[in-house]
């Protein structure tokens, strides 16, 4: 389906949404929201010193901005090329998985009829380029934090693939536009609210947001494996865990909660963007509410309950598929 | 395709971009101090309490490789179903992916063999 628009569907995705535009709009709204609902229920107001009318919307902007124009420290032991490369990397490849997601009817780049688990998959790999970084750094709060990240991947790469196959079996397709399509009469977190469940968690875990904030718990590991970093590479390295939480929260969207149903085109769109929400403020609320788990705690939530939640799931959405 | 191509030429050249322009733009005042390994604080002194064990730390990204690769073919596998066009770039990219690994393996391995190099 084309979308109404003088560019073409696949073109709005790529430089609008959820392409570039999108990932780099986010990192600067989720950043203040993060901010403004922390300071919410700290009984603070939050940024307000930049552009006051907007309730300081504009502050990431120009934190953003001083930033990239703040001394690029290159610590002398590393391998400075890597030291600079592995962020923009890894910014990068979190950022790729949307090239499979549909944000509405032919609004995206890549369209595949196994588009949404190709996006699941891309999700998982980046963990490579995270121990890269780590281990380019070459200090010991980054090996440790990495190490760190490691672990937390393991325990939740399973549980968030099992979650994202039990919603796969229950539509008999991975394809974005055919899943949206299935959940025309109910949406999937009524389907299969186990996966759902599931999915929340995992998606926590993997954008290391409070309480599985471990890699770079602050009073343990100064900031994990983004220790050496400053300037624009710091902006990199940080920023690529919220563009995870774009991503999951855009898949998370379509898999479970209709993606841009009931309508289409530009509003559907800004349906999907809304959905995004649902994701989007539980991982920015947590960080006010919970406290921080210990590895040892998160890996056993993350083996043990999740798994075995999962494991539900999937067996909740053969059963339904049965029946249905 | 040119959706995902200008996707990636677009977000790529914003990326470097700012790195290039801070680079070139930002204040520059080197120091020694600067350039050093974070410390948390302090410079190091005396014998270490605890050694930090770092040798293992290789198998955890051999690992991490292993498991990205393995996701790849799987891929591959699934989406064979929906016609061998499919198929071919992907196991091209795996076989791209793959040669880096062993290029990168092979450029350092006697690096990587010198366990003093790891402490």
């Amino acid at each position: 389906m084309d979308f109404p628009s003088p560019l073409s569907g696949d073109l709005v995705a790529a430089l609008v949404f959820p392409g570039v535009l999108g990932i780099f709009g986010f990192l600067v709204v989720a950043i203040w929201l993060e901010r403004k609902l922390v300071a919410r229920v700290q009984w603070r107001y939050g940024p307000l010193y930049v552009s006051r009318p907007l309730g300081g919307l504009l502050q990431p902007v120009a934190d953003l901005f001083k930033l990239v124009f703040s001394e690029l420290v290159l610590p002398r032991h590393t391998n400075r090329l890597l030291f600079a490369a592995t962020p923009i990397l890894l910014f990068f490849a979190e950022g790729l998985p949307v090239v499979f997601i549909a944000a509405a009817p032919g609004v995206v780049m890549a369209p595949h009829s196994y588009g949404l688990a190709i996006a699941v998959v891309l999700v998982l790999l980046v963990a490579v380029l995270m121990v890269a970084m780590a281990w380019t750094e070459a200090d010991k709060f980054t090996y440790i934090g990495a190490m760190r990240e490691i672990l937390l991947t393991a325990a939740y790469e399973v549980p968030l693939l099992l979650a994202a196959l039990a919603m796969f079996l229950l539509y008999g397709t991975a394809d974005p536009h055919k899943v949206v399509e299935v959940q025309s009469g109910l949406w999937g977190v009524l389907l299969n609210p186990l996966a759902f469940v599931v999915y929340l968690v995992a998606l926590l875990m993997a954008t290391t947001r409070f309480p599985f904030e471990i890699p770079e718990a602050e009073p343990e590991v100064v900031l994990g494996p983004y220790t050496e970093y400053g300037s624009t590479l710091f902006i990199y390295a940080f920023g690529a865990n919220y563009v995870k939480l774009y991503v999951l929260s855009l898949l998370g969207a379509v898999l479970f909660l209709g993606g841009w149903l009931p309508a289409a085109g530009v509003l559907g769109v800004l349906i999907t963007l809304a959905k995004m929400g649902v994701f989007v403020l539980p991982a920015m609320l947590v960080r006010a509410i919970y406290p921080r788990y210990r590895i040892d705690q998160a890996l056993r939530i993350g083996w043990g309950q999740l798994l075995a939640l999962s494991a539900a799931a999937v067996l909740w959405s053969l059963l339904a598929a049965w029946i249905w | 395709m040119v959706a995902v191509v200008l996707f990636i030429a677009l977000f790529l050249a914003v990326l470097v971009l700012l790195v290039v322009v801070g680079y070139l733009f930002s204040p520059r005042r080197p120091s020694e101090t600067k350039e050093r390994r974070f410390e948390a604080g302090g410079p190091p002194y005396g014998p270490v309490q605890r050694r930090l064990l770092m040798q293992y730390f290789g198998y955890v990204y051999l690992v991490t490789v292993v498991e990205a690769a393995v996701g790849l073919a799987l891929v591959a596998v699934l989406t064979a179903d929906a016609g061998r066009a499919a198929l071919a770039p992907l196991a091209a990219a795996l076989v791209v992916a793959i040669a880096a690994v062993v290029a990168v393996v092979w450029r350092y391995f006697k690096l990587l063999a010198d366990v003093r190099r790891w402490g």
